[in-house]
């Protein structure tokens, strides 16, 4: 009994200190995004990597999700008869909820999975020892480059993945009712306002923070070979979207705060 | 630098993992200009002493000191000058595997920012013809053999023409024919660039070949050190083992 007590406080103590080490990482990349050298040819190269090569998933899930959301908002509203309202409700739904929390959770696993994956081969290979020894400073150029390139690319992914939702509930609902593009769109539009779009959409900002240090800490200090990178692909997945959904609450509920219409 | 100045200097320097303590106290320096091998069995702490050299591990307790600056409290940044003047041949090349042969050795060229891109290919050609692999510049480092790869490493070690080249296990994983080669290589770029060179390794063969002087590294500490004709008569008993251990080679 005081064996399972005492591996449980064992096992307590080393995922705090995991979980602090992890925040100190991400602090540390922050402070050093802001500080020179900048190293802004790799940031291009990582947001064209990241983000660029992330949109034909983010756009087909965007569709895929705009019309099951089409499908099951006409099946509830009909009972009403209140059809007109889909695009309202769609609209308002994806840009305020769906689009940024489905954008961050398809990244946590597309970007989590490919960070841990990549820094963990390059430790495991002494590829970041290599960098280290020509005199690069390996974290400045693995890991906050790829911390500011999820950062920006986040919120553009989750911008496509809004307007994908929204032409795939048009394509359901039009099928369905021959409704025009125009009128959906203006409709989808009409209650959109301000508090709607600018937090949800920038909260996909901490996502991507979030989803990046979480991977490049593990990646960067991954041991044991291609165990130990395995591990680190997964578990960058698994962290990545708890602490993505986790901090989403904080933010909806801090949002709501400073926006209560 | 000039030959016979202090290149390296290790005082008192100490490292463990965990509780297992792998230096102790170690105490040496290397002359600039010469060639030195270190031996000793596995896990006696050879690879750490080379990696102490360029700053990747921190001792617990001593300093070390690197062309006449101590490098044991810098940090990445700081020590970045220092690393400029050292070239370091990993165990497994350690070539960044997304981009070409070429490029690897052109990596750290360009981060000085100096040169032209004809500037940089031209350098690059001249690096791979230096260790015989021209006509390899587009190919990915996963197309070479283990012998190309350590070449590759080598040449990419050399691109900033350093002063000192550390070299960790030049010949594992390698036949002799090609470990041969490799030798051969750092013998003649040496007498080219005239850098200090310090070579871990096993093959106490590639070490007679090679060092002016070679260390025999046992618990920690250096137990032996001398020319390869003095240690041949050496009374330590690993060292008379490794020179055993060749002849039944």
């Amino acid at each position: 009994m005081t064996n399972v007590i005492e591996n449980a406080g064992r096992s307590v103590r080393t995922a705090l200190a995991g979980a602090g080490d992890m925040v100190v990482f991400g602090l540390r990349a922050l402070v050093s995004a802001v500080r020179p050298p900048f190293e802004l040819v790799e940031t291009l190269r990582q947001i064209q990597l990241l983000g660029w090569r992330s949109l034909s998933l983010i756009a087909t899930s965007g569709l895929a999700v705009g019309v099951v959301m089409s499908m099951h908002t006409r099946s509830s509203l009909e009972r009403f008869g209140a059809e007109s309202m889909i695009p309202t409700v769609l609209g308002i739904a994806m840009i305020r909820e769906t689009g940024p929390l489905v954008t961050g959770l398809l990244s946590s696993g597309r970007l989590g999975a490919g960070i841990g994956a990549e820094l963990g081969g390059m430790r495991v290979t002494e590829q970041i020892d290599a960098l280290e020894s020509l005199a690069v400073d390996s974290f400045k150029y693995l890991v906050v480059t790829r911390v500011v390139a999820c950062m920006v690319a986040l919120p553009l992914l989750t911008i496509f993945f809004n307007v994908s939702a929204i032409v795939g509930g048009w394509a359901a609902e039009t099928t369905v009712s021959g409704m025009t593009f125009g009128y959906y769109y203006r409709n989808a539009f009409s209650n959109i306002g301000f508090s709607d779009l600018i937090p949800s959409t920038l909260k996909t900002v901490v996502f991507g923070f979030l989803i990046s240090s979480i991977s490049g800490y593990l990646g960067y200090n991954a041991s044991g070979g291609a165990q130990g990178v395995g591990q680190a692909s997964t578990r960058s997945v698994v962290l990545s979207a708890i602490s993505l959904i986790v901090a989403n609450v904080v933010m909806v509920k801090f949002i709501l705060f400073l926006f209560p219409s | 630098m000039k030959n016979g100045e202090n290149a390296i200097r290790f005082e008192n320097v100490s490292k463990a993992f965990g509780k297992r303590k792998v230096l102790d106290g170690i105490t040496f320096d290397l002359a600039a200009g010469g060639v030195y091998c270190v031996l000793g069995r596995s896990g006696t702490g050879k690879s750490v002493t080379l990696k102490l050299m360029i700053g990747l591990m921190k001792p617990d307790r001593g300093t070390i000191r690197i062309l006449d600056r101590e490098i044991t409290g810098l940090d990445s940044r700081e020590l970045a000058p220092v690393r400029a003047k050292v070239g370091f041949l990993f165990q497994y090349a350690a070539l960044f595997d997304s981009i070409t042969v070429g490029e690897n050795i052109a990596f750290p060229l360009r981060r000085r920012g100096e040169r032209s891109d004809e500037e940089i290919r031209r350098q690059v050609e001249e690096h791979l013809d230096a260790v015989g692999l021209e006509g390899n510049y587009d190919k990915m480092p996963a197309e070479l053999s283990g012998g190309m790869r350590k070449r590759a490493g080598l040449a990419r070690a050399l691109a900033l023409r350093p002063s000192i080249l550390l070299v960790d296990e030049p010949s594992s994983g390698l036949d002799p024919i090609t470990a041969k080669e490799i030798d051969e290589v750092l013998m003649g770029l040496r007498e080219k660039h005239g850098a200090t060179l310090v070579i871990v390794t096993h093959h106490i063969t590639s070490a007679r070949r090679m060092a002016d002087e070679m260390l025999v590294l046992d618990n920690g500490r250096v137990v032996a050190r001398g020319a390869p004709a003095e240690l041949e008569t050496s009374e330590v008993e690993l060292v008379r083992e490794l020179f055993r251990a060749e002849d039944v080679a």
